[in-house]
């Protein structure tokens, strides 16, 4: 089967870039749908801030322009979207076959193994129409969330992968619902059991911060995560003492001197 | 193939049922007929046709006696009503007899109905999509009484009840009917005023076919038409420019009169659109073509319908300029090109002239010239005889008749010279390098601008050409006129060299368009209110990678250091370097404002116009209340307003075109006035166009694109507050010192606008 690969971005550097390289060494059929662009704040982002039309203003436009003649790659740009499910569906419009769909936001990454076991999983298993997964969820290049059903790895997170069928659309990106996927799902205690565990970079960077601080109104994010990177005493047991928004049951640790910004090299 | 019979009941409504008439006539079913019954008494209806028939009334009769009474002299087996308000596709009696075969009657559920306003939709079938065999009559009886098509309904369901079964079903893509104008509008029709004779002339308006495709699916599948309805001189005098479109963009369609398409049997490089209009209805035709291709271009220069302006003193100069070649005229390789050749035929003819006679021939033509005649002309061909005619094989070419012109060609390339009147044999000469003496007509009512007859045919290549006028031939002994002879035949006549085409699989639409604009962040909500009304039309082709955005928001220097301005601004140089970074060579960079609208057709115009000419700047149309509909043609939308600009709103070029033109261009600060003036008389110099400050307002191909393709919500300009701004100074200096070098009679103030 093959896999399709789908990412909505805006402001995506510097991981879009780090896509590519990933899915060229697959070995299966793929593509990378790709839909640019600000998403209003409208259906399942409601709650998010209003955007200004535009596109990426980081490089990554000029990015996404280098790379949109290459045979497996396909683009779709607006600069005003209605809302991230439209851009969801504006990937995932005019795939015509069966397909394994993997919603790869721009700060997630399977490995090209994983990737390959995965479409292995989905052929395996003809019954199974969704799956979850557990993720690293890097709170720095240092720090990562430990939380058990809490903060970095909710309850119901993280679904990313589908079997698609042609005239299947998403009703809602966050979280995903995929209009006529009923069925059973992979839960990620078996995904975790192959060895299917994404890296997730949310918090990576000092720029990635202010973006969604911008994007989500995180007030004073960026403040909150300064004080987390210079927190010295690890394990953190309660992280929302560091970062408000977590809510209860989330948990962090420190990794290793820059682990997390060497994995993305 | 059984015959079918269709009955038309005609009640005056002329100029529709001419179309309908002319499309029966189209019909690729051979064995059909058409029976045409005048009730209409006032007038009586001529037309000769052998599968139509007319029966005029003398008296009124009602429709439903009209139709009884035709049946006695319909003799198909099958009987099908034909409305004189609709127009049929060429396939649908096809359709229809493949639909009732073996049945005893058929009815395609499913018609296009065209409104006024051009829109289509598909709607239910109607009594004009019923067939049924004749011999059932003898069970229902005749047409029942009813009006309005009732007479038909109330038969069609007597039939369907003595032989029960379903309509055909038909897809949107296959219907082959068109009935004209909605129900509504159809019953507002008023018969034609005409009385007496009316001699019918068959006419289809529209390529209907390409409307319902238009209107399936929203696009036009035939991009480029060239509209030539001149004779065979006109037709070869614009193939080479016919064959720069084959080789730079895509293979042209090329509308001709029907008398004159057997030209292009000889060519592999346009695909023929024939007409039966002729060149006076340029207009009409005009209108046909654009209602079925996106581009339109005139190989004509005039006709009702038409305003020719007029540039040169030739008429096949001013064609050129039309097709937005006139600079590429005297290219010498640039020539007509008959790849379709039939040698045989060629020989057979070239030994037909030549007989036994091994003297080099001296082909004449000085009696019969259609386009511009010259009665007193045919005096010359015995003096030429007298002569010329010991050293050479005089032939007179009026006695020699070819299968197809270009049949001539081998002819010419084996004789000394050409002396002719004829323009045909004139244009067909620059397909071969014969030295010609052409003698040619400067009358005519139209004159240019300096008081000089316009007209004159302008012969291209060949090698070499003495042009001698009517008036001036008979002059001084027909001095002028033997010694262009005699210096004709010093000239060699040489193989031909012709621009070769480019290789196969060279893709040039393919071109990307990259959209370059120079963004910042607007604080004024009315501003963002404005400009996002023309962001949803550039999203709309981003998002089907018809233009690929390329935004520019930080640049390397700004107005504001570099000027003192008081607010930020890029320099186009800048600008222009973000996006050449990005395409390819022969990618296409489309500069606009922020705030234009852009119209869907401009990217696929653009990969034309770059393609075949090169670069040019975009007019805009200016906005006052509401905006137009985008689905209006780029000309519908340009003539919703009524206002000049003499500004210019976007530039397109090509990488390569702006790479190597980089030192010419001055460093403009952008969002000041006269940089797009000043840029626009930059490429109207590189196409040869001298700039007046009259003509500086003018849409002249291809210096600039037709008006139509930008939008523009009036508002305030913000470089108009202040006029000696140091970026508006910057701008005026560099446009003034430019002007002093290249255009010096053109008027420009001490500041650097246009006076």
């Amino acid at each position: 089967m093959k896999l399709v690969i789908f990412s909505i971005i805006l402001d995506g550097e510097p991981f879009v870039e780090k896509h590519l390289p990933i899915f060229e060494q697959l070995s299966i059929p793929w593509e990378w749908r790709i839909a640019e662009g600000a998403a209003a704040n409208t259906h399942c982002t409601a709650w998010c801030k209003p955007q200004a039309p535009r596109f990426s203003r980081d490089g990554t436009s000029e990015y996404l322009t280098s790379i949109s003649t290459h045979p497996n790659v396909k683009l779709f740009r607006r600069q005003l979207w209605d809302g991230k499910v439209a851009m969801c569906n504006a990937c995932v419009a005019g795939i015509d076959e069966e397909c394994v769909l993997l919603e790869a936001d721009i700060d997630e990454f399977f490995t090209a193994p994983q990737m390959e076991r995965m479409v292995q999983m989905f052929e395996e298993r003809p019954e199974a129409m969704r799956a979850f997964f557990w993720c690293r969820y890097w709170l720095g290049p240092n720090i990562i969330a430990t939380s058990t059903n809490g903060y970095g790895n909710r309850n119901g997170e993280w679904l990313r992968a589908f079997r698609f069928r042609p005239g299947m659309a998403f009703t809602r990106h966050e979280t995903p619902v995929l209009d006529g996927n009923r069925g059973i799902a992979i839960s990620r205690e078996e995904t975790k059991a192959l060895g299917l565990v994404f890296e997730h970079y949310p918090w990576l960077l000092e720029s990635t911060v202010s973006a969604k601080e911008k994007f989500y109104g995180y007030t004073n994010a960026l403040q909150h995560w300064k004080r987390l990177q210079e927190n010295g005493k690890w394990p953190v047991a309660d992280l929302s003492r560091f970062l408000p928004w977590v809510g209860p049951n989330a948990s962090a640790d420190f990794v290793g001197e820059g682990v997390g910004a060497d994995l993305l090299k | 193939m059984p015959t079918i019979s269709a009955i038309c009941i005609y009640s005056g409504r002329l100029p529709q049922f001419l179309e309908s008439l002319a499309s029966f006539i189209a019909q690729d079913y051979e064995d059909r007929e058409l029976l045409v019954i005048n009730c209409c008494v006032k007038q009586t209806l001529a037309f000769d046709h052998a599968k139509i028939k007319v029966y005029n009334l003398k008296e009124n009769v009602l429709p439903v006696r009209a139709k009884n009474g035709a049946m006695q002299y319909a003799r198909g087996e099958y009987i099908i009503a034909w409305d004189e308000l609709s127009v049929a596709l060429p396939n649908f009696l096809t359709q229809i007899a493949a639909a009732v075969q073996g049945r005893e009657w058929a009815w395609l559920n499913s018609e296009l109905c065209l409104d006024t306003a051009g829109n289509m939709k598909v709607t239910q079938g109607s009594e004009f999509s019923f067939v049924f065999k004749k011999s059932v009559m003898a069970k229902t009886g005749p047409y029942p009484p009813g009006i309005r098509g009732a007479s038909d309904r109330n038969l069609m369901a007597k039939i369907v009840a003595l032989h029960p079964g379903e309509p055909t079903v038909v897809h949107p893509e296959n219907i082959n009917l068109i009935r004209l104008g909605t129900p509504e509008e159809r019953e507002r029709v008023m018969p034609d005023a005409k009385v007496g004779m009316v001699k019918l002339q068959p006419n289809l308006s529209k390529d209907y076919a390409a409307l319902a495709e238009i209107a399936r699916t929203g696009r036009r599948e035939h991009r480029l038409c060239v509209v030539s309805l001149g004779r065979f001189g006109d037709i070869i005098a614009i193939l080479p420019v016919l064959k720069e479109i084959h080789d730079l963009y895509e293979t042209p369609h090329l509308m001709v009169s029907a008398k004159f398409a057997e030209l292009l049997e000889g060519v592999s490089y346009v695909k023929p659109f024939v007409t039966n209009l002729d060149q006076a209805e340029l207009g009409s035709a005009l209108t046909i073509a654009k209602s079925a291709f996106q581009i339109v271009l005139v190989g004509g220069c005039w006709g009702k319908g038409w305003h020719q302006v007029i540039r040169t003193p030739s008429y096949n100069r001013d064609e050129w300029g039309n097709l937005g070649l006139l600079h590429r005229f005297h290219e010498q390789d640039l020539r007509p090109v008959f790849d379709r050749r039939d040698m045989e035929r060629e020989q057979a003819l070239l030994d037909l002239i030549r007989g036994e006679d091994k003297r080099p021939m001296l082909l004449v033509n000085v009696s019969s010239g259609i386009s511009s005649p010259c009665p007193e002309c045919a005096a010359l061909l015995p003096e030429i005889q007298q002569v010329w005619g010991e050293m050479y094989h005089v032939v007179d070419l009026t006695k020699i008749r070819a299968h197809r012109l270009y049949d001539f060609l081998l002819t010419f390339e084996s004789a000394a010279a050409l002396i002719s009147i004829d323009t045909s044999f004139l244009h067909l000469c620059s397909a071969t390098s014969i030295p010609v003496v052409a003698i040619t007509s400067t009358t005519g009512k139209s004159l240019n601008a300096d008081g000089t007859p316009w007209g004159a045919t302008l012969v291209r290549c060949g090698n070499g050409v003495n042009h001698i006028s009517y008036t001036k031939v008979f002059d001084d002994n027909r001095k002028e006129l033997h010694e262009s002879i005699a210096a004709a035949l010093e000239r060699p006549n040489l193989p031909v060299k012709v621009r070769p085409s480019p290789p196969l699989g060279y893709k040039p639409t393919a071109r990307r368009v990259f959209h370059l604009v120079d963004r910042f962040e607007d604080t004024d909500r009315k501003t963002l209110e404005r400009k996002m009304k023309s962001w949803a039309t550039w999203d709309d082709l981003y998002v089907t990678g018809q233009m690929i955005p390329a935004h520019c928001w930080s640049y390397p220097r700004n107005a504001k250091d570099v000027l003192g301005e008081s607010k930020s601004a890029p320099f186009l140089k800048d600008l222009l370097a973000h996006g050449v970074k990005q395409c390819g060579d022969d990618d296409i960079l489309l500069w606009t404002n922020d705030d234009n609208l852009i119209h869907p057709d401009l990217p696929e115009y653009l990969k034309f116009h770059l393609s075949v000419y090169g670069p040019c700047s975009i007019f805009r149309t200016e906005i006052r209340g509401l905006i137009p509909s985008l689905k209006l043609t780029p000309e519908q939308f340009g003539k919703t307003s009524k206002e000049s600009h003499v500004g210019r709103d976007g530039f397109a070029f090509t990488k390569r075109w702006l790479v190597e033109h980089w030192d010419e261009l001055p460093d403009w600060a952008l969002s000041y006035r006269m940089w797009d003036i000043h840029a626009a008389l930059i490429i109207r110099q590189f196409y040869g166009i001298k700039t007046t400050n009259k003509n500086v307002w003018d849409q002249i191909l291809p210096a600039e694109a037709p008006i139509g393709y930008l939008g523009h919500i009036a508002h305030t300009s913000a470089w108009t507050i202040n006029m000696d701004s140091p970026g508006n100074t910057h701008n005026g200096l560099l446009f003034k010192s430019w002007c002093e070098q290249h255009l010096p009679n053109l008027k420009v103030t001490p500041e650097g606008n246009l006076a």
